[in-house]
């Protein structure tokens, strides 16, 4: 009956390094590699065209320490202090280092930077900064870098692109690893790219929730290939809410909002982040004062209000105003365009005219692929860069504005050392092996096809995960719900095999992909839920009500790094975290009083 | 217009190139709440009643650019059209048009990406500066030229409008040319004569007749005609130089 | 193993809407061409002597003629709107400091001259 025989093709093709992901992190790495080693081939492999990965949704700015008034040495403070010294401070001191020469250079490339009156690009405050760092391109940031660096990377005939290849496998041979293992979406054949390198950029996982900022490509497939590959994955217990995004759809509303001096508002127009020990009310914007306060602080911040009956009730769900009225219709045209076209399309809301209702939600994996200071993770050969990676500078709470800036100067670090990795053709595997490994892969793959009918649904499946997550590993946590939250998702992950799917094909086949998404995406969220468990203090982002509501430096000044064996319940071990200059202080916000508010 | 929630009937072209020759309709009752986008009906269907739907989607905020398709015969974004206004139905969702289609409405877009290139979008300069050099200086006026065609997503939605492209596939379309123009509009940018031969090839800015539906499909603002209609100003005068053998056109 | 479905164009220029516009754009430059070509078979007939001018003053007076004017003074009409809503996308783009300059004015713009020129054509062939 059908037109094309059904046999699984398999493919191969050798390269010097194949990076996975075409988002600003695995761009950067492309054309760093392009321009500094133009002898490598590169493999550009991404479930979707670049441009559509989504860097291209960041909205705010990235941070780079420009003025005079400004210092490394801030920059470092604000991040090491804002990650609650859960950062790797090598890693920050060589981050915010090369920050500057990283939007230069993206300058240098065409991104449109918005610009003041003198003609050099722009900086605006941002939540936990101490002072104006944060570069922006109008309120879509990430939009204009990923364009900037996609057109770049056009120039580089060397940068060979598969677009929409979807890698569900790595290739690893005597304790290397030499490829990955793709399915062409469109034919739905397979395809094995061999190579002396590999570089994870694959992004955040922040589909493991509800209600989230993230795009539905964000399934965490690098963290769950990793993890099945004997990786561990750092500090998963740290999610970031983001506090300002939409009620149900979870739309995202810029912390630019704010740095340009926007307002959070309950339902009796109390500015009441002032209640939190993130005051004095100010009028004007007071870096990490107020509505310039770190994320987690404000997402704890909203919860309260919410607890105490003091948020505003809309169709989707509590939420609290953010008030832009009083920056003006001209201000907000100019620095805030996409603002005003997300609000006014999916909340009817004209901001110049009415507040926007936002509640927090799921936007940020902090932690990740457990990597060195080079981005170089514990199975030689492969590297990983972006959100997907933890090279370990966001510690407990990002900062917002890092994580862009994250993408270049680390993107850009992977690059250079894979190419320095698979120059070294001393490594390389047998090929032999690795095409039958290719081909398991491949099989394995392809049973989701050949299951029976009549088994349960994805999507069922998929919405009991983000529920359980949702429910038992939010803004604050206790052991119970947690533990019952590890306990559906240990359940969850055994009924993986029971799904049937409704599409047999081959050609972009989707539900398929999702199919095996949900494998990582699973194996991801039981991580967070079980690292968060064990973490017996709160800390940033991680914060809990049963009696460990307090941080704990002597325990828990330790990076948590989870492992997963075939079978078994993810296993969290401990590593000291890599304190160089600052040590464990207080961590103090606003103007006002250094009080903590805790339930 | 309803009072924003109900259910709502939608006719989808479906297309499996392992089975059909060509694309059949089928019918689907969603419900809707007064937020319900069109992609949310796709991923109603998809989740609950036929996991074998495919579409392309992934941001659902108006940015990725992937989820264009025809909705009542109109090139639109999934995610930014809304369920509510187009109560009680039926509402008809095809693949892009004018693109092959690969499976129901998914369509092929090499036409376009291996044409890009061509458009040489990256900044080019004669010198190029040094990063320690520092930033070059562009003023928010000069910024300003290049606003609107800087903001292309690459949905395409254009060239699902544009009937030129839908008869000429080898022509350039909306898109492209908008690239070429936010380049050539950047004060920064020295590579206008590098991209002049796209402009002036057949399949370049003279094979557009000025319909304008372009422009008015775009989501963003990028008015691709305006940008592909001022090059023919450009490409008239490249000629007439070159004609004259006075300069080799136009780097200015 | 790639089997394309590629859309047979169909009637495109009639449907959608939209694309009728345009279409009847196109089309209404046939009219204007018919006017052009009347205009200068008047030249013609004028050059050829006065009865040849009377003839042609004639036929311009017969009902059909008349009927015809009409006809072409709507598409003439609709031919010179419509360009004038694309002239902003036909012409050098202009901004007030940051801003571009709307569309919506330059066509207006457009109009109003195209209105002013009119009359005082109007007005010069009364007075003449
Ligand atoms: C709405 C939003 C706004 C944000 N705003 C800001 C901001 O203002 N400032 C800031 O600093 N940060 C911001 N962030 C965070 C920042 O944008 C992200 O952390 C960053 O863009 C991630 O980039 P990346 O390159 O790591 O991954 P992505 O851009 O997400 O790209 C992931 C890539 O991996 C590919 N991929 C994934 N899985 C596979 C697979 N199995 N096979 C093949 N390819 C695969 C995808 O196709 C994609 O190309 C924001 C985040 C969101 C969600
Ligand atoms: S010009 Fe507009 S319609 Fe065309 S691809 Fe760009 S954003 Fe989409
Ligand atoms: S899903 Fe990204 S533009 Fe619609």
């Amino acid at each position: 009956m059908s037109r094309f025989d059904h046999k699984p093709r398999l493919e191969s093709t050798r390269h010097d390094i194949v990076i996975v992901g075409g988002g600003g992190a695995g761009l950067s790495a492309a054309i760093a590699i392009a321009e500094q080693h133009p002898q490598l081939s590169i493999a550009l492999v991404s479930k979707v065209v670049p441009m559509r990965s989504h860097t291209v949704a960041a909205e705010g700015g990235a941070a780079g320490v420009v003025s005079a008034s400004d210092g490394l040495d801030l920059h470092f403070r604000d991040t090491v202090v804002g990650g609650e010294w859960l950062c790797d401070q090598a890693a920050v001191d060589y981050f915010v280092a090369r920050c500057h020469e990283e939007m230069v250079r993206l300058e240098h490339w065409g991104c449109p930077w918005s610009r003041g009156e003198d003609g050099y690009p722009a900086v605006r405050n941002f939540g936990g900064m101490s002072t104006a760092r944060t570069w922006f391109a109008a309120d879509k940031t990430g939009f204009h870098i990923l364009h900037t660096l996609f057109q770049t990377s056009l120039r580089f005939p060397r940068i060979q692109r598969f677009d929409e290849y979807f890698v569900h496998d790595l290739l690893v041979d005597d304790g290397c690893c030499r490829g990955v293992v793709a399915i062409d979406i469109a034919s739905g054949d397979f395809h094995a790219l061999q190579a002396g390198a590999v570089i994870m950029a694959t992004g955040g996982a922040g589909r493991v929730y509800r209600q989230n900022t993230n795009a539905g490509i964000l399934t965490g497939d690098g963290l769950g290939l990793a993890l099945r590959h004997g990786v561990a994955l750092r500090d998963m217990e740290f999610v970031q809410f983001h506090p300002t995004t939409l009620p149900g759809s979870g739309v995202l509303i810029t912390e630019g909002c704010r740095g340009e001096g926007a307002y959070l508002t309950n339902r009796h127009g109390h500015r009441y982040l002032q209640d939190y020990g993130l005051g004095p009310e100010v009028r004007e914007p007071v870096p990490k004062t107020m509505e310039l306060g770190p994320r987690d602080r404000l997402s704890q911040a909203f919860w309260h209000e919410q607890q105490a009956g003091r948020t505003v009730d809309t169709p989707n769900g509590p939420a609290v105003q953010l008030e832009l009225m009083h920056l003006g219709r001209r201000k907000i045209a100019e620095r805030l365009p996409f603002i005003s076209e997300l609000a006014k399309t999916f909340v009817g809301v004209d901001p110049a005219c009415a507040p926007i209702p936002v509640c927090p939600s799921v936007h940020y994996t902090m932690g990740g692929i457990a990597t060195d200071i080079t981005t170089a993770t514990a199975l030689p050969g492969l590297y990983a860069c972006g959100e997907c990676a933890s090279v370990g500078i966001h510690g407990a709470n990002r900062l917002g504005s890092n994580s862009l800036a994250e993408l270049l100067v680390f993107g850009r670090e992977a690059g250079l050392q894979a190419a320095g990795f698979a120059a070294d053709q001393a490594r390389q595997g047998t090929a032999a092996a690795l095409a039958a490994q290719a081909r398991e892969s491949a099989a394995r793959a392809a049973q989701w096809l050949a299951r029976p009918a009549g088994g349960l649904r994805l999507a069922e499946l998929r919405e009991q995960m983000t529920t359980a997550m949702q429910d038992g590993v939010g803004i604050y946590r206790d052991a119970e719900r947690m533990a019952s939250t590890c306990e559906s998702l240990e359940n969850l992950s055994q009924l993986l095999d029971s799904i049937s799917l409704d599409d047999r094909s081959r050609c972009f086949n989707t539900e398929w992909l999702s199919a095996i998404e949900l494998g990582f995406t699973l194996d991801v969220a039981r991580c967070i839920a079980h690292a968060a468990l064990n973490r017996r203090e709160s800390r940033g982002s991680h914060q809990r009500l049963d009696g460990y509501n307090q941080r704990d430096d002597d325990q828990f000044l330790r990076h948590s790094l989870a492992t997963l064996a075939p079978g078994q319940p993810p296993q969290i071990h401990y590593r000291a975290v890599n304190i160089t200059r600052l040590p464990p202080g207080e961590r103090r916000y606003g103007g006002g009083s250094a009080t903590e508010h805790k339930p | 217009m309803s009072d924003g929630s109900g259910q709502i009937d939608i006719l989808i072209s479906r297309y499996d190139p392992e089975r059909d020759d060509q694309p059949h309709t089928e019918r689907f009752t969603v419900p809707y709440q007064h937020d319900s986008s069109v992609l949310d009906a796709l991923l109603y269907i998809k989740d609950r009643i036929d996991g074998s739907l495919s579409f392309r989607w992934s941001c659902r905020m108006a940015i990725c650019g992937s989820c264009g398709k025809m909705i009542n015969g109109v090139p639109r974004l999934s995610c930014k059209t809304f369920l509510r206004d187009y109560a009680p139905g039926p509402l008809h969702i095809e693949a892009l048009h004018h693109f092959p289609v690969i499976k129901d409405l998914v369509v092929e877009q090499a036409g376009f990406l291996d044409k890009l290139p061509e458009a040489r979008p990256w900044l080019i300069r004669e010198q190029e500066q040094a990063l320690a050099d520092g930033p070059h200086r562009q003023s928010p006026r000069q910024r300003a030229r290049f606003a609107s065609t800087s903001a292309c997503i690459n949905c395409l939605l254009c060239y699902a409008a544009c009937p030129q492209y839908g008869m000429k596939p080898d022509f350039a379309g909306p898109a492209l040319l908008a690239l070429v123009e936010r380049y050539n509009a950047d004060s920064r940018d020295q590579g206008r004569a590098e991209r002049m031969p796209l402009i002036n090839a057949e399949d370049g800015v003279w094979s557009c007749t000025l319909v304008g539906n372009c422009s008015a499909v775009c989501p963003k603002g990028v008015d691709p005609a305006a940008a592909i209609n001022r090059n023919k100003l450009e490409s008239a005068k490249d000629y007439f130089l070159r004609f004259l053998k006075i300069g080799s056109g136009g780097a200015e | 193993m790639k089997a394309h479905y590629q859309r047979p164009m169909g009637r495109w220029y009639l449907r959608p809407f939209y694309l009728f516009v345009y279409t009847l754009r196109e089309l209404t430059a046939v009219f204007v061409l018919l006017y052009a070509l009347i205009l200068l078979s008047g030249l013609a007939a004028l050059a050829a002597g006065p009865e040849a001018w009377a003839s042609y003053r004639q036929a311009l007076a017969h009902p059909l003629s008349i009927g015809l004017h009409g006809l072409i003074l709507v598409a003439a009409l609709y031919n010179s709107i419509t360009w004038f809503m694309v002239a902003p996308k036909a012409m050098p783009a202009l901004f007030i400091g940051t801003r571009p300059l709307p569309g919506l004015l330059i066509t207006l713009a457009h109009i109003v001259v195209f209105v002013i020129v009119s009359v005082a054509l109007l007005v010069l062939a009364g007075a003449g």
